[in-house]
Order: C-alpha cells, then structure tokens, then sequence
C-alpha cells in the first residue's frame, strides 16, 4: 500500500514543473511521509496550481473557442460519420458481389465512395489533431484540464449526437460490429487519439 | 498592502530559520507554532506568491542523500519582506492595544 501510495504520487508529481517535482518530492523524503500522505501532499499541490493556472485568461479562452465548439462540433461530426459508414460497410463488406465491379455505374459509385471514406477519414483525423495542436498551444500549463475537457466533450457529444437506428437500416446495425465495435473505435481513432497525439507534439515544442 | 496571516507566519518561520529555510523545515516550523497542519500545497503555492511580491527569495540548494538526492529550495527573507512583516506585526499589536483575549470567568 506504502509503495502503491508512493508510485501514484510519483506519477502525480509528474503534473509539476520539473523543478518543483524534484523539491516536493525531496521534501516528502526527507520527512519519511507514507505512501498515502504522499499522495495526498502532491494531488493537494497539483490542484492548487491547476486552480491558479484558472485565474488567467489561456485556459478560459481555449474552453470558450476551442473546448466547447470544437469538441462538441468534432465528436458530433464523427457520431454521424460511424453512422453513415456502418451503412455502406455493410453494403459493400457484408454484402460484397462482383456485380459492384463489373457493372460500369456500381464501379463508378464504389470509387467515389472509397475516395469519399479516405477523404473523410483524413479530414476528421486531421481536424482532431489540429484541434487538440491549438489547444495546447493556447493553454499550455493547463493542457491537463483543458485537454481532458477536451476529450470529455468529443466523447459526450459522440455518445448524445449517435443518431438512432433508423427502421430501414435495421439489418445493419444487427451486426455486433457495426453497433458495438465501430462507434468507440470510431471515436477512439479517429478523434481522440490524433487530439491527444496533437497536444502531446505542441506539448513538445 | 497588509499580508495575509499564512503569508506572515511563513515569513517569520523564514526569518527565524535563517541559512536553514527550506520547505520542510519551514512547514515544522509553522506546524510547531500554531499546531496545526501545513500542507505542501499552501507552502509552496505562498512562496511563490510571496516571491513575486518580492517578499522573499528562493534558490535550488544542495542535493542531499536523505531526499534521494534531490535538491532543497532554499528560502530568506528580502528587506522588503522584512518590512512587510514589520507593518504586519505593528497592525496585529496596533488593533490588540487594550483588548485581552484570556478567557474570563463566565464566558464560554
């Protein structure tokens, strides 16, 4: 338990300034703190410098520009998105025939549609992760809290704005896949992890 | 403008530590004068603030095995934060002049 208490404070302190880390924990050392009241001393120091960080304007500007539109625009987008390619996965995986190929029209139709898939695949992606890039580089210090408001607000929107199954696609989302498996992976490739991966870059330089 | 009471007992927990004040010492110090707890997040988040105020002055001392071979923050008092607790201390006294708080028989 002492040493669980210590490793989560260690991860903790990972909040700070590399300076401030290296003191705090210096300082629990020296005064042979247990694990939980390790703990307890860097989550109440972390806290306190997050609520400061709150007392400029970065961190309201980004959650009234950035947080809130965008993650709300980004994850309902996507919700929409997972919907619509269920349909045309189904069409085309589940229920492949030549025919799609050999017929002039259909070939032409299923090009347009792939292009279209790639396409939107790369602008949501691309979109997410440039979000989550000015995000961090608007509110740096309190990328923590915005960064996590952040992704709370693309998950809550993609859970609300999920339309529901319609009568006449019915035999789509029968599948486990396509209602189980393709909305969080949906969510989870292509809006939260090129978010986290632009705030992490931005974090960087 | 007049300190605040936690900025103050920092600054005199400073101020009788002399070349020792560092975060634990200070943190001892003031849970020995008012018995009650300190925690590192108010310690830290006041220095700061005291800091920019320009109220102290704080540095990275040594690294000493004890701490993992981390370094201490090392803390003095400015004159400007000497005089500030000066102010202080004639306010608190100023405001007690004729008023006793021992407790007299019959109030509770």
């Amino acid at each position: 338990m002492n040493r669980l208490g210590w490793r989560l404070a260690d991860l903790a302190s990972r909040l700070l300034d590399e300076g401030e880390r290296d003191v705090v924990c210096g300082d629990l050392a020296e005064a042979r703190a247990t694990g939980a009241h390790a703990l307890r001393e860097v989550l109440g120091l972390v806290g306190r410098r997050q609520l400061l960080l709150w007392t400029g304007w970065r961190p309201w500007l980004a959650l009234s520009t950035l947080v809130v539109p965008l993650g709300l625009l980004l994850g309902a987008t996507a919700a929409r998105w997972a919907y619509t390619e269920a349909i045309y996965a189904w069409l085309y995986v589940d229920n492949w025939t030549w025919a799609y190929i050999q017929s002039a029209g259909s070939r032409l139709e299923l090009e347009r549609h792939v292009a279209s898939f790639a396409f939107r695949i790369a602008a949501l992606a691309s979109a997410s992760w440039a979000s989550g890039f000015v995000l961090a580089v608007v509110s740096r210090r309190a990328i923590w809290a915005t960064g996590g408001l952040f992704c709370l607000a693309l998950l809550g929107a993609f859970t609300a704005m999920t339309p529901p199954v319609a009568e006449q696609h019915a035999e789509v989302f029968a599948v486990t896949f396509y209602r189980v498996v393709l909305p969080p992976l949906t969510a989870t490739m292509l809006i939260l992890m090129p978010s986290i991966w632009g705030m992490r870059l931005a974090c960087r330089l | 403008m007049l300190l605040g009471e936690f900025e103050y007992l920092l600054l005199t927990a400073v101020a009788r530590l002399g070349d020792e004040a560092y975060g634990v010492a200070i943190k001892e110090e003031i849970e020995a004068a008012t018995r009650r707890r300190c925690s590192t997040g108010a310690l830290y988040t006041t220095l700061d603030r005291l800091e920019e105020k320009g109220l102290v002055r704080t540095w990275m001392g040594d690294p000493t095995p004890e701490r993992g071979g981390r370094p201490k923050r090392m803390v003095r008092v400015t004159a400007k934060g000497a005089r500030a607790a000066a102010d202080f201390y004639s306010a608190v006294a100023r405001v007690s002049r004729g008023v006793s708080w021992v407790p007299r028989r019959g109030t509770s």
